[in-house]
């Protein structure tokens, strides 16, 4: 009897290979087969990207060019002109199966894999030794092998991506791929002016979208605004890092956003919030890290004037910790509330009040900045 | 009932918790609930952490913040009620057989140990999930419990 769906595994150190009752080996071999043969088919279908995923390398293999015009657009920001002979810490190959021909050998992740669990209306997956997990959507099965550091992966047909997959391509797994090294993945805004970033903290509803977006249109650039990536501090501090460059707006929402509204991508009747690629919106700039200046900490006030006040570390943490840890699957708990403990202890930390004049928002990041800085 | 000799641990299977400027923030990893504790609720925490016994907490309180034993002993067998019962803690033979160092004065008033409880991931994760909602996947139901192929 199998163990029951419940949580994810939480703290997961990396593991060798070694077990000898891997019923996953074969479904795992049969998809890098399968990624073999479609990147074995007609050249015209392959491309090659490089990107810099918080500072490490990654090569993106597609087979499938409709494939790699949908879910290179929320990774621009993060391309990278790496030499190509220099070897990826990350390889991530996927294919197309209606463009290629070459159909995924595995129906299900249930099949093959120790232990399934629900991830929204998705499904993840782990090995018995868990050095292999699996995502699975309508669209998708993708696996990481987390020892070779590769995810492998097909899509049925592009066309058909839901506005998450689109917007947030292989988030659990690159998240997972993370947090094996110690990156923890943050639910934050985060936008940055002169290379110092302001970290937004919170959950669903705080006023992180607003606050970030309305910032990216008013000369700061945009990093996110929903996670980012903060690795260890290094000697000048804290460096966090931009992930996806999309955004979700609920209908109503939206009307706050006129320049985005040309650039929504509606979803299907189920999907309740639509799709923005900010790489796409003109006068928007985007940018892959910055140094984390402040943490502020923000909050619908209803008042007219956006204001702001030094606030508690305690807060920060309880603020941003919850729905950081709670939310994702493959996230090591302990090491990523130390993480956001240690940001907390490190960088000046505020409440912010956010009002309803919304063009006076970005003047007032801006001053909060320049309080930060001067300490 | 806990009693004042009883020693406890935090309950590390389902719990992360850390103690930051003097209050504590703790999250239930299984039920998604999260909670703080106040200044002298997070002295308790850490001294429950450090393995010691009811009764050498309470006297450390006493001692701290100049208040009788017995009016810390039943702060913090109420806060202990509490922290069993949303699972935080769990009973230990192991422990610091010592009293802890005796702290300094406090330069605070004393006021009971108080834990605040958040059940709110459940609405923040309904606002904005992270998975946005969609059909059902169409084969059998995830929520089924798993199967191991291997037997």
């Amino acid at each position: 009897m199998g163990r029951s769906a419940g949580r994810e595994p939480g703290s997961i150190p990396l593991k060798p290979a070694s077990s000898p009752l891997r019923a996953d080996a074969p479904a795992t071999e049969s998809i890098v087969a399968g990624f073999e043969t479609a990147w074995a088919g007609d050249p015209a279908c392959r491309t090659v990207h490089r990107y810099r995923l918080a500072g490490h390398r990654v090569a993106l293999r597609i087979a499938g060019r409709e494939l790699a015009r949908r879910l290179t657009r929320p990774l621009s920001q993060l391309a990278a002109d790496d030499d190509p002979s220099d070897p990826a810490e990350l390889t991530i190959d996927l294919w197309d199966g209606l463009e290629t021909g070459v159909p995924c050998p595995l129906l299900n992740l249930r099949d093959a894999f120790y232990r399934t669990w629900p991830f929204g209306r998705h499904v993840l997956a782990s090995s018995r030794d868990e050095t292999t997990f699996g995502y699975q959507t309508h669209q998708a099965l993708t696996l990481l092998d987390r020892t070779g550091s590769r995810i492998v992966g097909h899509v049925t047909s592009p066309d058909r991506l839901s506005l998450y997959e689109l917007g947030k391509p292989l988030q659990p797994l690159l998240f997972a791929w993370l947090s094996d090294r110690d990156i923890v993945p943050v639910h934050a805004g985060l936008v940055s002016r002169d290379g110092v970033g302001i970290l937004l903290g919170g959950a669903g509803g705080s006023g992180k979208t607003t606050t970030s977006l309305l910032c990216a249109r008013s000369g700061f650039d945009y990093l996110g605004d929903d996670y980012i990536a903060l690795p260890a501090a290094d000697d000048d501090g804290y460096r966090a890092y931009g992930l996806y460059n999309s955004t979700w707006l609920e209908p109503d929402h939206a009307r706050r956003f006129p320049w985005l509204v040309e650039r929504l991508i509606r979803g299907d009747a189920t999907e309740d919030k639509w799709l923005v690629i900010l790489g796409d919106v003109g006068g928007v700039g985007l940018a892959a890290d910055t140094r984390v200046g402040a943490l502020a900490l923000p909050r619908v006030a209803g008042t007219r004037e956006t204001t702001w006040e030094p606030a508690s570390r305690a807060e920060a943490l309880r603020r941003l910790a919850p729905s950081s840890i709670l939310q994702l699957p493959f996230i090591s708990p302990r090491p990523a509330l130390g993480r956001m403990a240690e940001l907390a202890q490190t960088v000046p930390v505020y409440r912010l009040e956010l009002g309803t004049q919304l063009d006076r928002i970005p003047e007032r990041i801006a001053e909060l900045l320049r309080e930060a800085a001067a300490g | 009932m806990v009693r004042g000799s009883d020693r406890y641990r935090v309950h590390d299977e389902e719990v992360a918790a850390k103690v930051i400027d003097g209050e504590a923030i703790i999250i239930n990893l299984t039920t998604g609930v999260y909670y703080s504790l106040d200044p002298t609720g997070s002295e308790v925490w850490s001294l429950l952490e450090a393995g010691h016994d009811l009764d050498a907490i309470a006297g450390h309180l006493g001692g701290r913040y100049d208040v009788p034993a017995s009016t810390c002993r039943g702060d913090v067998e109420r806060l202990v009620d509490q922290l069993l019962d949303e699972k935080l803690i769990v009973a230990t033979d192991a422990g610091h057989q010592g009293a802890p160092p005796a702290g300094d004065r406090s330069q605070r008033d004393y006021s009971a140990p108080r834990l605040d409880i958040y059940r709110d991931m459940g609405d923040l994760l309904a606002l904005d999930p992270p998975v946005p909602g969609l059909e059902p996947i169409p084969w059998d139901d995830p929520l089924e419990e798993s199967r191991d192929p291997s037997r």
